[in-house]
């Protein structure tokens, strides 16, 4: 690319003149891990249904699947994607062309990683939905979680992460939303317009 | 020289159109009231703002090493990192970028290091589709108009505004305003975008150096589908953003959103460390006087994390809204940058302050930004960029305020004019607090005078 030597000597000023400006070097403190109050199963169910978004308890993963099979029926008009191995949708995503095809799904369905108690946040990866884009486009999304695997807090989420060894990771707190008129909230913005957690 | 921004005069108007500033303070104070609630509850929140400035500060003085450590990671990755000097150098590294990939039209993410380069307009205007795919930021440009604020850009319109505008550009129907349906117009249309955009566009809350890990937190689903839809993506970071750790992005994260909106967390809070196969990514990294400001009494403004908090406490900016700053950062944060920018154009900023100080209590990184609005009015008045008003003030206060003796004085000169200057001359328009306010009822003694005659009886009363 043209640009190329002279980002090059940019990027060699650039730096130059924060070593001669940076202020006294000053110590990095130590950032303890603050306890979060209260039980985190029972914090993270209520943050989901603050961010709008809505909890099945099931007592088993078959139980929870069995709901899935209940209530999502794909069928021509009703597109789902699994990204399951034991629930099955109607949409398979090796069959996309591109990631915007994902536009037209009605559902999608994956497994969350983790859940985090103080926010109600479930931590997904492009593999959670067969693809991200599925998890960003679908009108509606399901995330099975196991509940042994919500952690109390967002520093204790972080303390099992490893951010150097992903592509993409992201933490869905709630449907997608917005107040950007009159500070209205609005639940269903761009990405999903509604967001189930099966926790089993 | 550049036109002189009299944030007086434009907040006049809008203050003067009482629906709109209404809204515009009720919806504001409402998130900052928020704020205060989602605070409450957690013991630790004075701690985290100490220990997140105390982070900040070292980030900066330690900037270099962590842009290196950044930029390396990334780049054993696959992605191509820039470096731009100038807002004019962002934008021809972004153009070439793009030129070179064929790119026809894009979708954007929110994105004020963006804004501050006028990059949508550079690329408009050398041919490029540019759709704003957050709603508040869309309504914007759809009006080409600036944003009124740093996370909610339309929030001193009424949805009567938002309705005519969508009805004028996107042919919804005119007469429906309810939010609901004009999001869902918003939706539709950004749909049919996403799907042909060949390229997307976000900016960046969080740099971590130790993973090279680009972070981005909003509330739409739109800069992740900017960011993950399109086979080419182009990331702008500000060099100020970079964080040192891992460990440290979750102390941020507890603070940003419940600052800024007074909610746990945004809807999306996501990171990218890698292009996903069949995807490019390529991060510009701008500097645009950041390194020159790293160097300068007020280096301090550079932890700013753009939550907006400060401007959703302010009583000037409440009432006068973003727009009435004219500048692509406003309210307290803007009179303590914008200067930087250009100190002709925004002089008359640092003076758009009562005073109060909320600001500063509110701010989650601790940057000072009453001294650093004081700082500011002072180099204006020294650098010849002040009103009159602001001359006399400046210099007057300067005496009054060097020592007790000067202060006791002017309490009793003071006390003596409020006593005998006519209202006619008092209250004329050679005054102008006298627009909005009229004189008290002079006190018999100054409060000086009073606090010495009784204090020994209020210490007797203390025992």
């Amino acid at each position: 690319m043209k640009k190329e030597n002279q980002t090059q000597s940019a990027r060699e000023r650039i730096l130059a003149r924060i070593r001669a400006n940076r202020p006294k070097s000053q110590a990095h403190p130590d950032v303890p891990v603050f306890a979060i109050a209260g039980d985190p199963l029972e914090n993270f169910v209520s943050h989901v249904e603050g961010f709008d978004g809505k909890i099945i308890k099931s007592a088993s993963r078959e139980e929870a699947v069995e709901w899935l099979k209940q209530n999502l029926r794909p069928t021509a008009d009703n597109l789902v994607l699994s990204a399951v191995a034991d629930f099955e949708g109607n949409v398979n995503p090796q069959h996309f062309e591109k990631p915007a095809d994902a536009e037209r799904l009605n559902a999608c369905v994956g497994e969350g990683i983790l859940g985090i108690g103080e926010t109600g946040s479930v931590l997904v990866a492009p593999e959670t939905f067969s693809g991200i884009a599925n998890g960003l486009f679908a009108e509606n999304l399901y995330l099975l979680l196991d509940k042994t695997k919500i952690v109390d807090g967002l520093q204790n989420a972080y303390a099992k992460m490893d951010l150097s060894k992903i592509q993409y990771t992201s933490l869905f707190s709630g449907p997608s939303a917005t107040a950007d008129i009159e500070a209205v909230h609005i639940t269903g913005a761009q990405g999903p317009v509604s967001l189930t957690v099966l926790l089993y | 020289m550049s036109r002189q921004v009299n944030q007086v005069k434009l907040g006049a108007e809008f203050i003067a159109d009482t629906p709109h500033r209404e809204s515009n303070d009720r919806c504001l104070w409402a998130a900052r009231m928020r704020r205060d609630k989602v605070a409450s509850t957690l013991p630790e929140w004075e701690e985290m703002r100490d220990i997140a400035s105390g982070i900040k500060q070292h980030s900066l003085s330690h900037l270099d090493k962590y842009l290196e450590q950044f930029e390396a990671n990334l780049t054993s990755r696959g992605v191509k990192v820039h470096w731009a000097e100038t807002a004019a150098d962002h934008n021809d590294i972004v153009l070439d970028i793009l030129r070179s990939h064929g790119v026809a039209s894009l979708t954007k993410g929110k994105s004020m290091t963006m804004d501050e380069c006028s990059m949508r307009e550079y690329l408009e205007r050398n041919g490029i589709e540019v759709n704003e795919s957050d709603l508040g930021e869309r309504i914007q440009q759809l009006d080409n108009q600036r944003d009124s604020h740093i996370v909610m850009p339309a929030i001193h319109k009424l949805r009567t505004d938002v309705a005519r505008i969508f009805a004028e550009k996107l042919g919804s129907d005119p007469s429906n305003d309810d939010p609901t349906y004009l999001n869902s117009v918003m939706r539709a249309d950004m749909r049919k975008r996403y799907v042909k955009a060949d390229a997307g566009m976000i900016g960046c809350n969080y740099a971590v150096a130790e993973t090279g890990t680009i972070v981005m937190c909003s509330n739409e689903g739109d800069v992740d589908i900017c960011a993950t839809v399109p086979p080419l993506l182009i990331v702008t970071i500000g060099i100020e953003k970079v964080i040192p750790s891992q460990a440290d992005l979750p102390l941020f994260l507890r603070l940003l959103s419940r600052s800024s909106l007074g909610y746990d967390i945004t809807q999306y809070t996501s990171h990218i460390s890698a292009p996903a196969p069949g995807q490019e990514i390529h991060v510009v990294m701008l500097d645009n006087g950041r390194s020159e400001r790293l160097g300068q009494p007020y280096w301090e403004v550079l932890k700013c994390m753009r939550c907006g908090t400060c401007m959703n406490t302010c009583p000037v900016f409440r009432r006068t809204s973003g727009i009435s700053y004219d500048a692509n950062y406003m309210g307290p944060l803007g009179l303590a940058l914008m200067p930087s920018y250009d100190l002709h154009r925004y002089a008359r900023l640092p003076f758009s302050c009562t005073h109060c100080g909320s600001c500063g209590d509110v701010c989650p990184v601790k940057v000072p930004l009453p001294e650093l609005i004081f700082y500011w009015r002072e180099v204006v008045v020294a650098n010849r960029e002040s009103l009159f008003t602001h001359d006399i003030e400046e210099g007057v206060m300067g005496e009054v305020l060097k020592n007790s003796t000067n202060l006791q004085h002017a309490e009793r000169l003071g006390l003596w004019a409020l006593r005998h200057t006519p209202s006619a001359i008092a209250e004329s328009g050679l005054n102008p607090w006298a627009e909005w306010h009229r004189n008290p009822i002079p006190p018999e003694q100054t409060f000086r005078e009073w606090y010495n005659e009784n204090k020994s009886n209020l210490d007797e009363t203390d025992q």
